[in-house]
């Protein structure tokens, strides 16, 4: 008998007692996370594209504290390497709108994190751990201009079947109608019409997933893979990894390397 | 407002459910990165050297069913021979646990098997012999540590004077060099504290994503890994050549923090599980003592020896360890004594022995299930580090273990059935694969 997960009834109670603590942390950190009035007048992507456009927040990973299960401090971005793992792969993909689209299409012109799940995902430390992480990001982005104008999210679903354009407009309802969007860094919700369409895509990224006996849920590896705006893999991430501080410092990693690169 | 900060708070909450669940599960020495086997194992595999005179004399990966009930349960139900004499060694699988990735200490040679499409018949499915070049230099390669996406893989010695300086290097899942982190030195820090020593040396490597650290010990370069026994221990600049540091790295970075002194070539590396231990521990072959590394009260790391194991002055030569999953107790054998010894570990600062048992003439390695219900043996060190005549045992043998006593199952003599030398056991289940 195989097992991903061991839970006990001591992990819940102590999840559960750490709620009220986490939501008071959360209440009070609000008012840090949220841009101050008459900060929106241009977009991002275009205030990035004015020179000499000021960064609020040089370390957007030092927003997110350090906890009991990411028990260390963060690395400073660009004291360190991602070195190029593998070109990432392409795809025929649906967007939330049921307009066709390629996985290369989404990375163009971007540094992209990608994240595999299906919506009716279950397991909270699998799909639902990788999208709140992602909406942590999402969030905080309109910190920094130069992130948000930057860097993309991609969400795609590995359950072509269930998972349509419209339950994945319904699943990125809140990110795709927030109504500070247009400061904040695109994410996108796309779908593949075929598991044919699908399959040359999970292969191409290690993705892999099986059908359970209850055949609701599809067994898969939590993994999500930063991508450069050469279309290369940079890094890919698993539980353990999955800390917002990570992914922060490794994109803000290679907007350094990209100013590097240009400077010299 | 509410609903993003209603997202947050959901987010942060999943986050602290998952990743306390999750990371406290796995067979007891494996990646906390991988798939787990936490009931029954269904195959042992065994990464076997290839000896003179026995079968066709080739390494190889041999598969024994382990399955209770099973017609063909205690026996070897596959072999698949490489072809040649590598220096077989170590192997891992990847961290979706679809491939098993084994090497050669001599040629440099790494195998990779899909272990997924036939978990009973693992099927060769690409050899990476570039290592070398493709590293800048790095030789021998040992440990296979599974991260996503990717392996990390620690090298014992190096191409310019084949001593124990050496790299951790990583490649993707699919066999794509990726890059080479070479180790610290006295000369070439690298911005590691070092304790007294960096040698530069490299043997096991293991992680604690919690902590984002990961440790990697010293054994020795290929001039000595592949030299006779007998004549490496009259040779006193040979025996000046061994791994004395045990090294601290920023896991996300890969940058080296700190290098501690650890004298007599410390091998394997095993962290505890618990879901607050900040600690690890590691045998020395040649000073036969138990160390412990461990991150103090004030957010220091440091190492210290907690334990002797058996006589060290007899040089019984500690090899394999293999840790409780409750973190209370470890198997530890000696080489020299074909023996095996169970420490209690619950004080890990005081480890004491409680059981021991010989196996054999010889033995090395040592893996038990999840849950310590069964333990398996096997033989083989080094081609040339090997006892030799009739002390030569080679063999794969499976015990129970009931708290108590070691009970044997079964045990399958490796030369009589034409495999070769018995090295490195990883278990197979095709549970893995399937709903």
């Amino acid at each position: 008998m195989t097992n991903y997960a061991r839970s006990t009834s001591l992990t819940a109670m102590v999840a559960i007692a750490a709620i009220a603590v986490i939501f008071v942390l959360a209440y009070r950190s609000w008012g840090d996370l949220v841009p101050g009035q008459g900060e929106r007048a241009a977009t991002p992507r275009e205030a990035a594209g004015q020179p000499g456009a000021p960064e609020r927040i040089e370390r957007l990973s030092a927003l997110f504290p350090r906890t009991q299960t990411h028990d260390f401090v963060a690395p400073i971005p660009g004291s360190y390497k991602l070195p190029v793992i593998k070109l990432a792969g392409d795809g025929k993909l649906t967007d939330h709108t049921g307009r066709a689209t390629t996985l290369h299409e989404e990375y163009e012109g971007n540094i992209s994190l990608l994240s595999f799940i299906y919506t009716s995902c279950r397991d909270a430390a699998g799909c639902p751990l990788a999208t709140g992480l992602l909406f942590d990001i999402f969030h905080v982005s309109n910190r920094s201009r130069q992130l948000a104008a930057n860097t993309k999210l991609v969400t795609v679903s590995f359950d072509p079947v269930r998972d349509d354009p419209q339950v994945m407009a319904a699943y990125g309802q809140s990110a795709l109608e927030d109504e500070d969007r247009e400061t904040k860094m695109a994410w996108r919700f796309l779908t593949a019409s075929s598991r044919a369409d699908l399959e040359p895509i999970l292969s191409s990224y290690g993705q892999t997933i099986s059908i359970a006996t209850d055949a609701d849920t599809l067994k898969h590896v939590l993994r999500m893979y930063l991508i450069d705006r050469q279309g290369r893999i940079r890094n890919v991430y698993g539980l353990g990894f999955l800390d917002p501080r990570l992914l922060l410092a490794d994109i803000e990693t290679l907007l350094i390397e990209e100013a590097q690169n240009k400077g010299s | 407002m509410i609903i993003r900060m209603l997202s947050l708070l959901s987010a942060m909450t999943l986050a602290l459910l998952v990743q306390t669940v999750h990371l406290t599960a796995d067979e007891t020495c494996q990646s906390p990165y991988m798939p787990k086997i936490t009931g029954q194992e269904q195959f042992v595999y065994v990464w076997t050297l290839g000896m003179e005179g026995v079968g066709d004399e080739s390494d190889k990966l041999v598969t024994v069913d382990v399955r209770p009930g099973s017609k063909t349960y205690g026996k070897v139900i596959n072999s698949h021979s490489v072809g040649g004499r590598h220096e077989a060694h170590h192997a891992g699988f990847t961290a979706d646990r679809r491939y098993l990735w084994a090497g050669g200490l001599d040629t440099n040679n790494i195998y990779i098997y899909d272990v997924h499409t036939d978990p009973s018949k693992p099927k060769l499915e690409k050899t990476i012999t570039t290592f070398v070049a493709d590293t800048g230099g790095a030789v021998g390669p040992h440990t296979f540590y599974a991260l996503p996406g990717r392996m990390m893989i620690t090298a014992l010695s190096n191409d310019k004077d084949n001593g124990g300086r050496t790299a951790l290097v990583e490649y993707s899942n699919d066999g794509k060099f990726v890059a080479t982190h070479w180790m610290p030195t006295d000369k070439d820090p690298r911005g590691a504290k070092i304790d007294k020593v960096a040698d530069g040396y490299g043997y096991d490597v293991r992680a604690l994503p919690r902590k984002n650290v990961m440790l990697s010990s010293s054994f020795t370069g290929w001039s000595n890994y592949m030299m006779d026994f007998g004549q490496m221990l009259k040779d006193a600049e040979a025996m000046k050549r061994f791994g004395q540091t045990v090294t601290l790295w920023d896991l996300h970075t890969r940058q080296p923090k700190q290098v501690f002194h650890v004298p007599g070539a410390p091998l394997e590396i095993r962290w505890a599980w618990g879901d607050n231990s900040n600690y690890a521990f590691t045998s020395t072959a040649l000073t036969s003592k138990l160390w412990l590394i461990e991150e103090d009260d004030k957010g220091q790391w440091k190492a210290s020896a907690v334990a002797d194991i058996g006589d060290p002055s007899k040089i019984p030569l500690p090899v394999d360890i293999s840790i409780s999953a409750d973190d209370k107790t470890m198997w530890i054998n000696t080489f020299m004594e074909g023996k095996t010894r169970l420490f209690d570990i619950s004080d890990p600062h005081a480890p004491k022995q409680i059981y021991e048992k010989k196996i054999g003439n010889q033995v090395n390695m040592v893996s038990q299930s999840w849950d310590g219900g069964r333990v398996y043996f096997t033989t083989s060190l080094l081609a040339n580090w090997d006892k030799k005549g009739d002390d030569n045992d080679q063999f794969l043998k499976a015990y129970t273990w009931d708290g108590k006593e070691l009970k044997e199952q079964f045990a399958i003599d490796f030369v009589k059935e034409g495999l070769g030398r018995a090295h490195l056991m990883r278990f197979g289940s095709s549970e893995l694969y399937t709903g």
